[in-house]
This record gives structure tokens, C-alpha cells and sequence, in this order.
């Protein structure tokens, strides 16, 4: 691409690098405070030692492990669930001339809306048989209408002029949707599978509610019990009696922060290749 | 023929999604079925589920007993270790227990009553709806079996009372001290500045200017502090009970008077005013969570902190850590105008209690109380208290000595001790050697029962404190944090009290009279 | 174009109206493919959302967990006239709409004009590096941020307040003030979220057509000119949608957050809905009022959706439906 090289352009450019190197400095920083916390203790801003203590303490539990297995099973699957089903629904809610599809849009619509809540949903769940199994960890929350809503959307964004060529090559509906929508969407799809991702990976209430048996629980329930519990949480009211809470040193809390966020965090970068420009090149001739 | 190959790529299409959604159900209807990633072979049956339970007169098959209650530890033990394992071969018991935080707890709680996947045995509070499923008779009335297990009904009446509903008992309390709260402070601070353990309200305040100002730890430097606070309310509460108030509510000719309403509450308001103004507490406990709280006494910067009797300990520990030639002590009552007096609590920490839904029978109730009465034989009540021989402690001439606190409150006291305990254990262990302060506090605690001042309204029920108790706290306590901070005066302090009254107190106070009336005629 | 002949020539049916049944029965048909992808979907949504759906119903009741929907009794408006009776209503109300419309005027604005400035990046690796970072803080949870908020502002050992006395000035209790709390929590609000928001719009830019841009440069187009006339517009449909949606949850603010950083000093303006609810609701067991609450909300946001969606649609947006 050819630059543009006026003094503007060159000022712009300077402003916003430098705009976005503060911004970056800023946001990682209370997070570094986290990781270098985590070695150590603290007075203020300066750690005191180094140690790996915390971390020593965190793996050295078995049910740690197991956890973060259970966590890695149900991201990767419920992703994989997530995307597909997601991905169909939309593809089809994004042909206009679809009979009823303003029907269906609007029964997607409404559930934004109006929940039964948490008791009715738990009928539900034992009902299907999923009570005590990882899949009601990843079945009832598969599809969100807010990401299916804005898949949509892109989807419809697309030319017509590539699915009607497609069309005259005798390609059918699915073909369609695998060789020529998705490969181009997927930037969108990058970002849906981020968001499906970290929000299974984040799972702590519903595996607590469905799930009684502790050996199938996800590494956030554990982890939260320590760093919620610790920090009096919601619970110090004197409604909610707790004995003396079990007492964490902060660098635990810390390392626990850390542990039950890197994993999460370093799929974004993979992705990131997915968000280049010109993905659309070529594929449609003037 | 263009169409018959569309039509059957329809087809096709059509059977691969029926095929994938298939596998999907079969794959959700088998438990967890095949996705066994956790490795454990056990087939733990989850809460609730009686069809396998063992049931009969003469019980050689051990009892099924699920329980779940909240646990406030770090980390609940696996099942099958050691102390399960000594429980249920003493008692000849399966337990499949739940243990979860506190806060996600009372989240389940409700939607296990609603869907009746609820254990055998539940621990529970007086929260509203509990209250009603009381009423409703969901949970089995215990009070008339209890005559026949003589452990359990030795406890103190007054705990059994203030967990009753309407009269009756539907519950077994787990036990606290009656009065526990302590006033924990440096004695090595103390020692330096030559001063003796406060007695009256104006040695109290003398040792916190002296902790403030006098510089105790012996630095050279002005930086520390007298006490440490966090909840303001139970402060003022406190102090307000030094000076004469009653607790939460006194009744003054059959009427119900909030403690508020009272000139010695007004007293220990003024106190802890006095204390903030004068710098002697964080001027920032509005907005200080637990463990900083618990943190500036522990490093050393606060001399004071007022915590539950059980975490003396914890915190000797805790600060001897920091500097090792420190010391604590502590003291729970001070002399006030009206004399020595201590506030009561319930003397419990919740109770336990059995639904109906999954104790269907009569017989499998008495069972289960068995088997707690069992719990405090001297072998169980050992294993509560002290834990395991050789792990936790060591017996020498019949006598236990800990080896290892931590170790214990993390494999036995928590999960277990706290949670089961009814009968404190303590009473049917085997003797053990206490330390000074260890001694100092069961002495303390004995004497606190004598002098405590109960709180007239643990036994009663009010329909508007049910439906909007917290809004009516939240007035009071928003009015106390208002008026330390001098962000109202005694008018404004007046006036929150008028709306407290408006909103609801007259008629919280009115129902809780008519009650007590009722009740004693 | 051999099918479509083939679709028009079809024999007619013998039915009364035989025009009207052929074309739907015959335009199901031609879309069979597209029904056979949007079943699975269908299912889930009736499964899962719609049959829990009765559980609205505990707001004209008085719910209790163990009698159960059949058994509790029906209290009609009871819980709704309660709400909107309450002395506090309008101080929640106003509370809970000041900070949705800065979460709406301010925070929602910044996440698209912080992805433009991210796609102005041509150094690949510095934008791959500050994306990364910018949504690091959506991952630690409220309580870590709240936290460290507190190890920053307090009065008396805050960071800040220290910097401010070392400067000769006078502490500020930047959290026992009213009017402090909201600015705060929008700052924290976007600091947690604002790089997580650019996610969408980063894609959605991925996708504008390149060649747009060459065939304007070579029309002589500068930068700016690019972006106003061509980035900006390829993302419009995506920052409507975005908007159309955001105005469903427009009552909804971050419980947590908020319930963290209230106390009795800034109560009168932190305060907001669901705050109110946990408290009168949840912890008292109150279930019903608490689905009262939020049935009203939810009627709130669909209210706001309609209407946003038929104003997208006359300025000739796509809009939800």
C-alpha cells in the first residue's frame, strides 16, 4: 500500500503510537503488579522477596491438576459446539428471503430478554439428563442470541455476488457456507470463539449448581474459593455467618489470579491472525 | 437430475445433523459417560438419590448419609481421606458430603429445596425462606426425638431456644461460644509503655491514645495505631452495650425499644466518634476489606483488633510471623456505667437440618441422630478436637499435645470440626495441655455465659423484618457510618432514625411484641 | 439457470387456493437446506430458553422454593407496586439511568474510536502487542480491580492521595464521595472493558474490502479522507446492530462492580437496581420481588429495542428484525 506521507498524516501517526503505548503501559500495568505479587510479598509497590512458593502450593494438589484438565476439555468442546451451532443458525437467519425469518429473529430476540431464571433452568437441565455430566456445563449456554444476532449481521454483510456465483457453479446451501462464508468471515469467527472461549473457561456458578460431584468441577471453582472467599467476598454480612475464613497469604491470592488467567489469555495472540486486513482480496472481480 | 442429487445431498445433510445431535443426547444421558477426564472411578452418587440407600431396623449395612453445608476452608478434602474414612468406620456410615463457599451456598440452598435434590442433612440459617419451608413442615421437627440421645440435649437451653422456630427445635446447632467476641492486642506494645490490660471503657481508650501517640512499638516513629475496624456497626453495638444498651432490642414495659433509641447507645456512638476524630482508628474503614483489616494488625500497624474468640490464636501466629518476640492477649469484657457486660450471640453458627424429602422415614431420622450422638464419643470427639494421633497431635500420658495447627485446620477443623460439630468436642475428648492463653480464653468464654445480654428477638419472627430487614440495617448502618465520619450531626443522626421508624421499625417492633406477648402469658 | 425453470414448472395442486398454498409450501421447500441448518439452533433456543421461560411467572407470585410454581400464591401487580412505591424508586431509577447513559455515551463511543486508532497501527507487531495488552484487564475479575482501586485512592495511604500531599495539597476521599463515585466507575469500566470492545469492531474492520481503499488512493484520497469515507461506513451496519443491542441491557449495569464499591457515603448515587435487589432480594430469599425487578428492566430494554430498531430501519439500516 502506498503510504501517505504528509506532515498530518506523519503527526497522526506519531500522537497515536505514542497515545497507545500509554494505554498499553497503563492496562498491563496493575497486572504485572498481579504477577510480580505473586513471587513474593508486598508492602505497597515493592515486592520483598522471591519466591515460588505460591505456585509450588497450586500444583501440588492433585485436584488442581484435574481441574484444569476438566477446564481445558470443556472450553475446547464447548467452543467447538458453540461456533458450529452458532455459525449454522445465523448463516440461515442471514437470507433475507427466508420464510419467517423475522418469526425466528424475534423468538431469538425475546430470550434476551425474558429468562426463567435459575430454578426453572435447573428443571430443565435434569430433566435432559445433563445434572452431574460436563455437558451442562457447555449445552444450556451454547448459543448466546447477542453473538448470534451479530454473526448474523456480518454474514449479511458479505457480497451477494459471491453466493449467487457459487450458486451457479451448482454449489448447495452448505457448500456454500463452508467454502465461501466462512473462510471469509473469519475474523468474526476469531472473535466469537474468543468470546465462547473465555466465557466457558470462566465457568464457576453453573458447575457448582449442576454438578455435585467435586472431581468434575473446573478450575475456577476452586480457584475462586480462594481468592473471593478470602477477600470477604459478598458474604460478611452478618446474615451470611462465616467462621474465621481460612486465611490465604496474598501472594497465593495472587499466583491463583495468575493461574486461572494466562492460559485464557495466550489464545488471543494465536488469533490475531485472523484480524489482518484484505481478506476479501481478490475474491471478487470488478 | 440436477434435483435427485440436490435431494439426496438434502437428505444426507439432514441425517448428519440428526446423527450429530444424537450423539450429543446419548452422549449427555450417560453420566458424564465417557468423558471420564477426571480418572476417578468412583461412582459417588450424587445428593439426593435414595433408591440405593440401605434401610432397616438392624443396620449391618453402613448408613447412607448425604450431607451438604457451606465451608469456609481452603480446600475441601477428597473423598475417601482419612478422617471420612475414621468417621465412617466408627459410625458405620457412607457419607457423600458437599462442602461449598459460603456465598454460592445460599445460592444453592434455595434451588435445592425448590427441586428436592436436596442431601439428608443441609446446614441452614433463619433466612426468610427457610423460615416459611419451616413453617411449611419441609424439615423434620427434632425436638421430641432429642430426649433420647443424652449428648446432644446436654447442650445449654438457650442455644436449643434461639434456634427454635415458633417453639420447636428443627435442627441440630453447630455450637459456639455464647459471647466471643475478644478485643485482641500487642501485649509487647502494652509491656513497653508499662500499662495494664484495660478493665474500664476509660483504660480502653487511654491504652488506644497510648497505642497511637506514645509510639509502642519503639521505632522512633509516629506510625501506628490504636484499633483496626472494619464493620463500624458491631463496634458501636459493642461499645454501646459497655455502656448499658441492650442488644439490637430492649423491652421496656412489654414494648420493644430498638438499642438505638437508647442514651447509652448514644454513648458508644460518641465513643467511636471520639476514637475517629482523634485518629485513633483507620480513618478509612468504610472501604477496607478483610484481609487488609486483618493485615494491619498483623504487620504491626494497628495494637488492637476485635475478632471471634477462636481466631486468638490464629493471630498470635499470625503476627509472631512478622516479628518474632511479639505477643498477644486479649480481653472481651469492659466495666461500664451499668457495670460488666458482653454481648450474646445465638451460641450457634447455624444449624443442620432434614428435609423430608430425602429423610422419608421416621426410623432413617433417628438413625442420623445417632449417628451425631455417636460423633462425641471420646474416640470421635478426639479426632474433632485433636485430630489424628500422630499427625496432628501426640498423646503423652494420656494427654494431647498439637503437633501441627495448620495441618489440622486444614484437613480437620474446617471441613469437619466447624461444619458437623454439635457438642463441642472439646467437652469428650481426651484431655490435652493448653497454653496459657488457650486457658485464658476457655476461662473467658465460661465467664462470658454468666454476664452476656441476650438479644430478645433471636426466638421471635417478624413478616416485615422478613421481607425488608435489609433496607431498614442498611438506614441504621449507613446513619452510624455517617455520623463517625461527621458527615451528619446528632440531628441528621436523629432524622435517619425518624425515617428508620417511618419505613418499617415501629411496625418491626409492634409485631415482635405481640409475639412475646403471646408467647408469655 | 436450468433449476429455476424447473422450480416455475411445476404442476399445479388441486386446492382451493392453489396460488398462495404453492408458493409457501414451494418457497419452504426451495429453502429446505437452510430450515435443515436453523433446526439444531431452534431446538436449543425452545430447550433451554423457552421452557424455563414460566419461571418470569414468580413475579406475580409469591414464590417459595419448596411449594413450587403450582402451590406459591398469585399476588398479581403486589411486587411491582411495591417496587415502584419504594421511597428510594427515583433515586435508583435516576442512578441506574445516569450511569447507563455515560456507559452509552461515553464508553461505547470509546471502544470503536480506540479500534480505529488500532487499525491506523502499520507496524504489525506494535498492534498485535497493544491489542494483546489493551484486553488483558477484562480477565481479572472485579474483586482484584476494586482492589487495587482501593490500594490507589484511599485517604490515607492511597498512592495518589500520597502524591497529592507530596505535592502540598490536601487528600482526597476520592471513595467516600459522591462526586467521585460515578466518574470512577465509568474510568474503571472502561479500563477493564474498553480494549475487550474493540474485539468486534477489530473484526469487523478486518473484513472492509481492501480494494476500496486502493481504487480511492488512487482517486487521491489522504488518510483521513479514507477513513471517513470508506472505514467508517463499511462498519456502520456493526456499530448499529451493536448499539440497537446494547440499549436491550440499558438497565443492566455491572452488579459486582458496583456492589464492591458502594458504602454508605456514596450510597445516594451508587446505588442502582440490581445493587437494590441483592440486597432486599436475594439475601432476604426474596425471589419473587426479585424477578419483578428484573421483568421490569427486561421490559425496559425490549421497549428501547423496538424503538431503536424502527428508527435504524427508516434511516435504512438493517436493524434486528
Amino acid at each position: 500500500m502506498v503510504q501517505d506521507k504528509t506532515i498530518m498524516s506523519r503527526l497522526f501517526d506519531a500522537a497515536n503510537h505514542s497515545f497507545l503505548f500509554l494505554i498499553a503501559v497503563l492496562t498491563v500495568l496493575p497486572f504485572l503488579y498481579v504477577i510480580v505479587s505473586s513471587f513474593g510479598s508486598m508492602d505497597d509497590w515493592i515486592p520483598k522477596k522471591f519466591t515460588l512458593s505460591a505456585y509450588q502450593y497450586i500444583f501440588s494438589t492433585n485436584t488442581f491438576l484435574r481441574s484444569l484438565q476438566v477446564s481445558v476439555y470443556i472450553t475446547i468442546v464447548g467452543t467447538a459446539f458453540s461456533l458450529l451451532f452458532t455459525s449454522l443458525t445465523a448463516y440461515a437467519l442471514s437470507h433475507k428471503h427466508l420464510p419467517g425469518r423475522k418469526g425466528f429473529m424475534l423468538l431469538v430476540l425475546f430470550t434476551m430478554f425474558f429468562s426463567g431464571g435459575m430454578i426453572p433452568t435447573y428443571f430443565v437441565v435434569r430433566s435432559v439428563g445433563l445434572l452431574n455430566t460436563l455437558w451442562s456445563l457447555m449445552i444450556p449456554g451454547m448459543i448466546s442470541a447477542y453473538y448470534l444476532i451479530i454473526l448474523k449481521s456480518f454474514f449479511q454483510q458479505l457480497p451477494e455476488e459471491l453466493k449467487e456465483s457459487a450458486k451457479i457453479d451448482g454449489c448447495h446451501e452448505l457448500g456454500i457456507l463452508w467454502r465461501i462464508i466462512l473462510p471469509l468471515s473469519l475474523p468474526a469467527m476469531a472473535a466469537f470463539g474468543l468470546f465462547y472461549a473465555v466465557g466457558l473457561w470462566n465457568q464457576y456458578f453453573s458447575a457448582i449448581l449442576y454438578i455435585n460431584d467435586s472431581t468434575k468441577w473446573p478450575v475456577q471453582v476452586l480457584l475462586r474459593q480462594i481468592v473471593v472467599l478470602s477477600s470477604g467476598g459478598f458474604g460478611d454480612s452478618t446474615q451470611i455467618s462465616q467462621d474465621s475464613v481460612a486465611f490465604y497469604g496474598q501472594s497465593i491470592k495472587m499466583a491463583v489470579v495468575v493461574v486461572a488467567t494466562v492460559p485464557i489469555l495466550l489464545v488471543y495472540p494465536f488469533l490475531q491472525k485472523h484480524f489482518a486486513k484484505g481478506v476479501l482480496l481478490g475474491s471478487i472481480k470488478e | 437430475m440436477v434435483k435427485k442429487r440436490q435431494n439426496r445431498r438434502f437428505v444426507w445433510c439432514l441425517v448428519m445433523i440428526a446423527v450429530l445431535a444424537a450423539m450429543t443426547a446419548a452422549c449427555a444421558s450417560r453420566d458424564g459417560g465417557g468423558k471420564t477426564v477426571a480418572g476417578n472411578d468412583e461412582t459417588r452418587q450424587s445428593a439426593g438419590q435414595t433408591e440405593s440407600e440401605q434401610q432397616g431396623g438392624v443396620t449391618k449395612a453402613p448408613l447412607h448419609i448425604t450431607i451438604a453445608y457451606n465451608f469456609d476452608g481452603k480446600e475441601f478434602p477428597q473423598p475417601g481421606n482419612e478422617i471420612e474414612k475414621r468417621i465412617e468406620q466408627y459410625t458405620n456410615t457412607e457419607l457423600d458430603i458437599q462442602g461449598l463457599p459460603s456465598t454460592v451456598y445460599n445460592e444453592k440452598l434455595p434451588v435445592m429445596v425448590a427441586s428436592g435434590d436436596i442431601p439428608k442433612v443441609v446446614s441452614a440459617n433463619k433466612t426468610p425462606y427457610i423460615l416459611d419451608a419451616i413453617l411449611d413442615d419441609v424439615f423434620w421437627e427434632i425436638g421430641p426425638y432429642l430426649k433420647d440421645y443424652p449428648r446432644l440435649s446436654e447442650l445449654n437451653e438457650i442455644i436449643y431456644k434461639n434456634i427454635s422456630v415458633d417453639g420447636k427445635i428443627y435442627g441440630l446447632p453447630r455450637v459456639r461460644p455464647i459471647a466471643r467476641g475478644t478485643y485482641i492486642y500487642r501485649k509487647d506494645w502494652l509491656n513497653n509503655l508499662g500499662l495494664q490490660e484495660p478493665k474500664t471503657i476509660d483504660e480502653f481508650y487511654n491504652v488506644l491514645r497510648a497505642f497511637t501517640y506514645d509510639d509502642p512499638d519503639k521505632n522512633g516513629q509516629q506510625d501506628t495505631y490504636g484499633m483496626t475496624v472494619r464493620d463500624m456497626p458491631i463496634e458501636v453495638r459493642d461499645m454501646a452495650i459497655f455502656y448499658g444498651a441492650p442488644n439490637n432490642w430492649g423491652i421496656v414495659d412489654g414494648k420493644f425499644v430498638k438499642d438505638v433509641l437508647f442514651d447509652e447507645y448514644m454513648e458508644g456512638l460518641k465513643f467511636m466518634k471520639k476514637l475517629y476524630d482523634e485518629g485513633l482508628i483507620n480513618k478509612d474503614f468504610l472501604a477496607v476489606d478483610r484481609p487488609k483489616w486483618e493485615g494491619e494488625f498483623e504487620f504491626g500497624k494497628a495494637g488492637i483488633i476485635h475478632n471471634t474468640s477462636n481466631t486468638v490464636t490464629i493471630f498470635g501466629a499470625r503476627v509472631k510471623n512478622q516479628k518474632s518476640d511479639s505477643e498477644v492477649d486479649f480481653f472481651s469484657r469492659l466495666t461500664g456505667p451499668k457495670g460488666e457486660r458482653i454481648r450474646a450471640e445465638a451460641g450457634s453458627n447455624g444449624f443442620l437440618a432434614f428435609p423430608k424429602a430425602s429423610v422419608k422415614t421416621e426410623e432413617e431420622l433417628k438413625q442420623i441422630l445417632a449417628f451425631f450422638e455417636k460423633m462425641n464419643d471420646e474416640e470421635m470427639a478426639t479426632l474433632f478436637h485433636w485430630g489424628v494421633e500422630g499427625v496432628h497431635f501426640k498423646a503423652e500420658n494420656g494427654k494431647a499435645v498439637r503437633i501441627d495447627q495448620g495441618k489440622y485446620d486444614d484437613e480437620v477443623a474446617y471441613p469437619y470440626r466447624w461444619t458437623l460439630g454439635i457438642v463441642p468436642p472439646e467437652r469428650h475428648a481426651i484431655p490435652g495441655d493448653l497454653t496459657p492463653l488457650e486457658q485464658k480464653i476457655e476461662e473467658v468464654m465460661a465467664e462470658n455465659e454468666q454476664l452476656a445480654v441476650h438479644d430478645p428477638t433471636l426466638t421471635l419472627i417478624s413478616e416485615t423484618y422478613n421481607k425488608i430487614g435489609e433496607q431498614l440495617n442498611t438506614i441504621i448502618n449507613d446513619a452510624i457510618a455517617k455520623f463517625v465520619m461527621g458527615e451528619i450531626d446528632e440531628e441528621g443522626w436523629k432524622k435517619e432514625i425518624e425515617r428508620w421508624r417511618q419505613e418499617g421499625g415501629d411496625q418491626v417492633a409492634k409485631e415482635y411484641e405481640e409475639q412475646y406477648a403471646n408467647i408469655n402469658n | 439457470m436450468m433449476q429455476h425453470v424447473a422450480d416455475e414448472v411445476r404442476p399445479a395442486l388441486p386446492d382451493s387456493n392453489p396460488r398462495v398454498k404453492k408458493s409457501l409450501w414451494a418457497r419452504v421447500w426451495k429453502e429446505r437446506w437452510l430450515y435443515a441448518l436453523l433446526l439444531p439452533g431452534i431446538v436449543y433456543f425452545v430447550i433451554f430458553k423457552y421452557f424455563p421461560m414460566w419461571g418470569v411467572l414468580m413475579a406475580f407470585q409469591n414464590y417459595k422454593p419448596h411449594k413450587g410454581m403450582w402451590n406459591s400464591e398469585w399476588v398479581g401487580f403486589e411486587h411491582f407496586s411495591r417496587f415502584f412505591g419504594e421511597t428510594q424508586f427515583w433515586m435508583l431509577f435516576r442512578n441506574t439511568l445516569i450511569l447507563a447513559v455515560y456507559d452509552l455515551v461515553i464508553f461505547f463511543p470509546i471502544t470503536i474510536i480506540l479500534a480505529l486508532l488500532l487499525n491506523e497501527i502499520r507496524n504489525e507487531l506494535f498492534k498485535r502487542t497493544v491489542q494483546t495488552l489493551v484486553y488483558v484487564p477484562h480477565f481479572l475479575s472485579w474483586v482484584v480491580i476494586v482492589g487495587i482501586t482501593y490500594i490507589l485512592l484511599t485517604t490515607e495511604e492511597g498512592t495518589i492521595n500520597r502524591m497529592i500531599v507530596a505535592l502540598g495539597g490536601e487528600p482526597v476521599p476520592f471513595l467516600f464521595s459522591k462526586e467521585w463515585f460515578r466518574p470512577l466507575i465509568i474510568l474503571q469500566m472502561i479500563w477493564k472493558d474498553a480494549g475487550w470492545g474493540t474485539i468486534i469492531f477489530l473484526a469487523a474492520l478486518a473484513g472492509v474490502n481492501v480494494q476500496l481503499y486502493e481504487a480511492a488512493r488512487m482517486d487521491g484520497a489522504n488518510r483521513f479522507q479514507l477513513l471517513w469515507h470508506i472505514t467508517l461506513p463499511s462498519i456502520r451496519s456493526i456499530i448499529v446492530i451493536l448499539l440497537i443491542l446494547r440499549l436491550g441491557n440499558f438497565l443492566d449495569l455491572g452488579f459486582e462492580q458496583i456492589f464492591l464499591m458502594l458504602n454508605a457515603m456514596n450510597r445516594e448515587v451508587g446505588e442502582v437496581f440490581d445493587t437494590y435487589v441483592y440486597r432486599v432480594g436475594l439475601i432476604q430469599g426474596q425471589f419473587s420481588y426479585s424477578a419483578a425487578v428484573g421483568l421490569f428492566k427486561s421490559v425496559v430494554g425490549l421497549i428501547l429495542v423496538a424503538g431503536a430498531n424502527t428508527l435504524a430501519k427508516k434511516f435504512g439500516e438493517e436493524g434486528i428484525y
